[in-house]
């Protein structure tokens, strides 16, 4: 029978002097912070990166973390307020236009929406679909991949990003319509 | 509700947040307008599109990296200037040493003057004709009398 280690007491055993104990914690929350930080940074290289220095951030805050919220919206929300921060040093410019993105990109977007969900995963096609939320703004972008790549739920979220539930609502209606509207030609529909 | 009121909640319907009765109405209002209906079935193929493409996979290797890092903090200050003494110990001192050593032969070569002997000085007084009686070396003697 698998033993389920609840994170809080992870947490107690590292403040108790066994920092090898956090290995627990990296294992189980580092696909998901990765995949928000390449979602929003746009390349795995830096993403990574971005993640390793998230998951030190917590690890030299555990003393602060006072069990408030759960360890995993804890870590998120260092993780989106890094990729933020990450961002703006950055002053990411996109080398593209949404037009040029389309033209370039449009077969690819067109397999991208159109595969089945038996379909196996391309590499690529995460790189287009992150190139694709680099069109969105800040906070759009990160309400849709907290919820639909992460699984959130909008109470999480709002815990997460440090706003109210109607923010989330809100938010997401609008990336939903906004995406729904700039993509209209790739959302193939009921024959539509 | 209204269509305009619908549209303003079908994303909280898309994602089962509504009660029973919202939910009910939405449902109804559905099966008469093309237009949510379509936006429903349009988030649905971004949806499952999202969820398909993740992109990242678990990686072992990352959780080395984070860790190694991690112990590279804990590592307390006296044992890193333990280790960098070593360092000095094992490889900076000796080679420091060396280059002084090298460096004291090289100016011991480059300031060394030429030796002047009394011989030098002595012959140096003598017409160079009848410089052979008064050298040692039996080559000069030769030349010195055209041989």
């Amino acid at each position: 029978m698998e033993v389920v280690i609840e994170d809080y007491d992870v947490i107690q055993e590292v403040l108790q002097g066994n920092p090898n104990a956090y290995a627990v914690l990296v294992r189980k929350y580092e696909e998901r912070v990765r995949r928000y930080c390449f979602m929003t940074l746009g390349n795995a290289s830096y993403a990574d990166d971005a993640a390793q220095e998230v998951f030190v951030k917590a690890y030299q805050s555990l003393a602060k973390f006072r069990g408030d919220a759960s360890f995993s919206t804890w870590v998120y929300r260092i993780a989106v307020n890094h990729c933020t921060d990450m961002q703006r040093k950055a002053a990411r410019q996109r080398t593209q236009s949404w037009d040029e993105l389309l033209e370039k990109e449009g077969e690819k977007m067109e397999e991208l929406f159109s595969a089945s969900p038996q379909t196996k995963t391309k590499i690529e096609h995460a790189d287009l679909l992150a190139q694709l939320l680099s069109h969105l703004d800040e906070k759009s972008r990160e309400v849709l991949i907290l919820r639909e790549m992460n699984g959130m739920s909008y109470d999480e979220i709002a815990e997460t990003l440090g706003i109210s539930l109607d923010a989330v609502k809100s938010r997401l209606k609008r990336t939903r319509q906004e995406l729904e509207i700039k993509l209209k030609h790739f959302l193939k529909v009921g024959g539509v | 509700m209204t269509h305009e009121t619908i549209q303003e909640k079908l994303s909280e319907y898309f994602d089962g947040m509504l009660n029973e009765h919202e939910s009910a109405e939405i449902k109804a209002h559905l099966r008469g307008c093309e237009s949510c209906r379509l936006a429903l079935q349009r988030w649905e193929v971004l949806s499952l599109t999202f969820s398909r493409t993740q992109g990242i996979k678990p990686s072992d290797q990352f959780v080395t990296k984070v860790m190694s890092q991690i112990s590279e903090l804990e590592t307390p200050e006296e044992e890193k200037e333990a280790e960098s003494l070593s360092i000095f110990r094992r490889w900076i001192a000796p080679l420091v040493g060396y280059g002084f050593a090298f460096a004291l032969m090289l100016i011991a070569i480059t300031s060394r003057q030429p030796t002047v002997t009394a011989e030098d000085i002595l012959l140096n007084q003598i017409p160079q004709s009848a410089q052979w009686m008064y050298s040692d070396d039996s080559s000069d003697m030769e030349n010195l009398m055209g041989m």
